[in-house]
């Protein structure tokens, strides 16, 4: 009776512990917005609850107790286990496992739809796939509550003759009403706990009014922040001191707001939740810093996440400096500093359409991948480019003839990369939009953020009021030192011939250690060494504006980025050898910054040479990593001078700068005994993970990373 | 004008106020027993030797010109009696195993190179510390940079052991913001014996460098066994509570690191047993520096 054409059947998948992809398959023939609504529904129906753990506030905890083969996911809409599923197909009755069955055929074709993306990317090894977050309007859901998004979602379906977008609008009616069921049982479930939890009552008196109504004090603004938090999927907390700041000024508790954010912050780290960006300006261009600032900062001493971006401008007061430098002495590589002026024009000159009071609003997504709050679509990582890969490819083809120049090496070298540009980003990332557009809804981000529900589109049509794409770049260094070196020791000494050099590196310089040390030893970026460092320009000018110059077909622009997150490691392994003297399959630079352990000339010079990149058209977010001695924070001099350093490095056109303030010895030891740093927080690519957590082979280049003193 | 300096580094943390470019000048009339730049002593450049680093691509034994270098039972040797210091095996050495030290620069090629990190300088009160060798050995030179500096709006600071004449000194009041006067030894005859120059023009040095107002810091290496006394600890108090102009005192501990660079001159190390002090130790120095001197005494 069943055929390979059969549906599966949602009575079966619910009973089979799946209502999101019960709901999903409720209504076949409806859209896709409103059948990912439903799937909403009935997770929130009947998904599992969080435990209470008898703090300020619920949910707490891991957002998600029980595993599901279908579940929300904030990237791609759901996510899929095949583990899980090939283990109950094997436990499940005949008529389940056919709906299973079915259950799988439907998710391969709904990832067939999207899967123009991955063909591209994949040669990079650089990020790409599409993955995205996104940041929630949390001042909007303070101050309007859910019941007036819903009015909102109402007067709009009451308003459309639009049938698309009579359905998408259903279906966020759809997604509310579920939200309200969620909310419904949490409170139940808080009622039923021991009465004997000091905060339990407050608790439940809080969450009978948030989110649905507007908050009135601090601890109902945080419960209805930490609600909707959840409700988003745990991704980025948002600007945590401005949204946070109107209602903590009503009445000031600096050790209860800190208890509060202390606990929220740990909701944050259990669920590998990301940014908040605190600090910057208003849109009237005074600065934005207030005692949210330094509570937040406060309130994440030594906690793994979020990750905090404090946005420094010249005016931030000396406090903060100190404040900063605290949260950052405990151990947590928080915060990463932010040029805010930079940021500002940056932003401002790309074009994007964004009005001064959405500009202020900028924040990053996930690692630091820069966002608006509250109303954007940004495609976090939609793509990646591997220049060394490029540039070996290059090498390869063009070194069999001896005659050839520099110049042409150069030449070529560009055209390479613009035709892979081109190709990924105008060809298969555009074709992915359009895709995702028509098949991946996301109901609960086109709830919560602006202008989803008043334009009736969906957040990945077109409905966010700002759209753009990241575009990720790695190997930077590798090629700049590859050029130098190339320029140097094969151009201008011919020490040996292009042809000699193409074919010594295919053999990965063996035989030949004496020439790659020589490679090796010309000038590298990092150090201050204006024909290496011009050089590296050079080539971010061009990539930066060959990214920047495709059309993007969801709105706004592709925007730069060197963010190398844990890829550095195996973003080397299918680069050949390369003329920078580096091994084959050996890693690449960590996002801007200089290859590993090749600045060798202190840190005003490694700065001096990152400054001459233009970094403000890699907007997108232009990483640099630093690593200090831990004794760097407990010294005030030190302090003085590491504070002189950001603010020289900013005031040179510097963008912004994340450091990792852990000893060598103590890498070393955690690399030979990890259960003795389980707490290890190191910084890597663009956000704080735990030493532990890394490959190997990452943790030896995080210790490769030259560790700068700043006392005696 | 032109001058010998074996190294100019950026981002020197221990040399004055805020964030600075030490450049060190190469030669010396001192010869400390415990000298940590052993490299600087000489005016001339030099070669470094690491055997260690030596990969064996046989470079500098064929361009060798006196065949200085040698195998000896499987081990590669720099024969030091026959090197002129030509530095022809040092061109094609990528290693690292054979590296010269010390070159001629122009005063403009320094300070232009000093003045890369002038953005730094300017939000941290830094500037150019002028250290050694003996800047004062190198007196045309010295003032020319320190001019170069001055008139660049550098924060300037001079270390040099005193041992100069004086008009030398004293023409460089007005060029220099701090002298850090390195104050090896107060007992006459062991300054001469430690280092191989009587002490008492140098204190007439100071004591009228102090009538000139010129701001001063002394720093004073201590090493166990020679000058880690009692006497030495009040003498060093007494000098600074002397001179009015002295505002800091640093006690530098002696370590050992000078001698790695010894190994690689082709030098024997006189004493091998010298280490770094206990942590305890060097405290008490401070402490009995400190509770007989009006000004601050402060690790250096």
């Amino acid at each position: 009776m069943h055929t390979e054409n059969h549906l599966p059947d949602p009575e079966l998948l619910m009973k089979a512990g799946e209502p999101f992809a019960a709901g999903y398959c409720e209504c076949p023939e409806a859209t896709p917005t409103e059948r990912y609504s439903r799937a909403y529904l009935r997770w929130f129906e009947h998904g599992s609850l969080p435990a209470y753990g008898g703090g300020y506030l619920y949910p707490s905890g891991l957002r998600s107790t029980t595993t599901s083969i279908m579940a929300p996911w904030y990237p791609y809409t759901f996510s899929w286990n095949q583990g899980l599923l090939d283990q109950r197909l094997m436990q499940v009755d005949a008529d389940t496992k056919l709906s299973l069955q079915a259950l799988q055929r439907l998710a391969d074709a709904e990832r067939d739809k999207i899967n123009c993306i991955n063909n591209g990317t994949t040669d990079h090894f650089v990020g790409g796939g599409g993955w995205t977050h996104g940041i929630v309007h949390y001042s909007r859901v303070l101050a309007e509550g859910l019941d007036g998004y819903e009015a909102r979602v109402r007067a709009g379906l009451g308003q459309s003759i639009d049938t698309q977008k009579q359905a998408f609008y259903k279906g966020l009616l759809d997604l509310l009403a579920g939200i309200r069921t969620y909310h419904a049982r949490s409170l139940e479930l808080l009622k039923q706990s021991p009465a004997s939890n000091p905060h339990r009552d407050r608790l439940i008196a809080a969450l009978a009014r948030v989110p649905f109504q507007p908050a009135r004090s601090f601890y109902e603004a945080m419960v209805a922040h930490n609600f909707v938090y959840y409700l988003d999927d745990c991704d980025n907390p948002g600007r945590l001191d401005a949204v946070l700041w109107p209602y903590y000024k009503i009445a000031p508790d600096r050790a209860e707001a800190i208890a509060i954010l202390s606990e929220f912050s740990n909701n944050v780290s259990t669920n590998n939740g990301w940014s908040t960006a605190i600090g910057g300006s208003y849109a009237d261009g005074t600065p934005a810093y207030q005692a949210m600032t330094e509570i937040v900062l406060a309130a994440t001493h030594g906690r793994y996440r979020p990750t905090l971006e404090l946005r420094v401008r010249p005016d931030m007061p000396d406090a903060l400096w100190n404040a900063a430098f605290d949260s950052l002495a405990s151990g947590n590589g928080q915060p990463g500093f932010y040029n805010e002026p930079e940021y500002l024009k940056g932003l401002r000159e790309s074009d994007l359409g964004l009005t001064e009071e959405d500009l202020v609003q900028w924040n990053g997504g996930g690692c630091t991948e820069t966002m608006i709050q509250g109303c954007s679509n940004v495609g976090s990582l939609d793509a990646g480019f591997n220049l060394a890969l490029v540039l070996a490819n290059t090498i390869r083809r063009l070194l069999t003839d001896d005659n050839v120049t520099f110049e042409q090496v150069m030449t070529a070298f560009k055209a390479a990369l613009r035709d892979v540009i081109q190709k990924v980003l105008g060809q298969q990332v555009n074709s992915y939009f359009t895709a995702r557009a028509l098949h991946r809804p996301q109901p609960m981000r086109s709830l919560l953020t602006d202008d989803c529900i008043a334009r009736g589109h969906d957040f990945n049509a077109g409905g966010a009021r700002y759209n753009w794409s990241i575009v990720n770049i790695a190997g930077l260094a590798n090629v700049a030192d590859s050029l130098e070196a190339l320029r140097t020791v094969v151009f201008t000494d011919k020490v040996v011939t292009p042809s000699e050099l193409r074919n010594i590196l295919e053999r990965n310089s063996e035989g030949h250690e004496v020439l790659r040390l020589r490679l090796a030893a010309a000038p590298k970026y990092g150090n201050d060494h204006s024909g290496v460092d011009s050089l590296a320009a050079e080539v971010a000018d061009f990539v930066y504006h060959e990214i920047r110059s495709v059309p993007c077909n969801r709105g706004g622009r592709f925007l730069p980025a060197h963010i190398m997150l844990e890829v550095y490691g195996w973003a080397g392994q299918a680069v050949g050898a390369t003329p920078d003297g580096r091994r084959a399959g050996e890693p690449l630079s960590d996002s801007t910054g200089p290859m590993q352990g090749r600045d060798t000339n202190g840190p005003t010079a490694m700065l001096r040479s990152v400054a001459r990149l233009p970094l403000r058209q890699a907007i997108g977010t232009p990483v640099l990593n630093m690593r200090f001695s831990k004794a760097t924070l407990a010294n005030p001099d030190a302090r003085r001078r590491l504070r002189a350093l950001i603010e020289t490095y900013f005031q040179l056109g510097g963008m912004q700068l994340q450091i990792t303030a852990v000893d060598r010895a103590e890498l070393e030891d955690a690399l030979l005994h990890p259960e003795l740093h389980e707490n290890l927080i190191v910084r890597i690519g663009g956000y704080s993970t735990y030493f532990n957590r890394l490959s190997t082979d990452l943790k030896k280049e995080v210790l490769k990373r030259t560790e700068y003193s700043l006392c005696p | 004008m032109t001058g010998n300096i074996f190294q100019i580094q950026r981002f020197s943390i221990q040399d004055g106020p805020g964030i600075r470019t030490t450049v060190f000048l190469k030669g010396c009339p001192l010869r400390c027993l415990w000298c940590h730049n052993p490299e600087s002593v000489h005016p001339e450049p030099h070669t470094f030797f690491s055997p260690k680093q030596c990969i064996g691509c046989g470079y500098c034994f064929k361009h060798c010109p006196e065949q200085a270098h040698q195998m000896e039972n499987g081990v590669h040797v720099l024969d030091r009696t026959r090197c002129k210091e030509c530095g022809e095996c040092i061109k094609g050495c990528y290693s690292g195993a054979l590296e010269v030290v010390g070159r001629e620069a122009s005063v403009e090629e320094v300070i232009t190179e000093v003045l890369k990190d002038l953005p730094f300088y300017q939000t941290s009160g830094g500037g150019m510390t002028l250290s050694g060798g003996e800047p004062m050995a190198q007196f045309e030179f010295t003032r020319e940079l320190l001019a170069a500096a001055h008139k660049a709006g550098l924060n300037t600071c001079l270390e040099t052991s005193g041992f100069a004449p004086f008009e030398r000194l004293s023409a460089l009041v007005g060029l220099v913001d701090l002298f850090y006067i390195d104050c090896k030894e107060t007992d006459p005859a062991r300054h001469l014996e430690y280092t191989g120059v009587p002490l008492a023009p140098i204190v007439e040095n100071l004591t009228r460098l102090d009538a000139l107002g010129a701001v001063m810091a002394l720093r004073c290496p201590i090493i166990p066994g020679l000058n880690a006394r009692d006497d030495h600890f009040q003498n060093i108090a007494a000098l600074a509570n002397r001179l009015q102009n002295v505002k800091e005192v640093q006690i530098l501990p002696y370590h050992p690191l000078g001698r790695s660079k010894l190994e690689r001159l082709g030098k024997t190390d006189l004493n091998p047993d010298w280490n770094f002090p206990e942590k305890a130790v060097v405290e008490y120095w401070i402490k009995e520096v400190a509770s007989h001197c009006r000004v601050p005494v402060l690790q250096g």
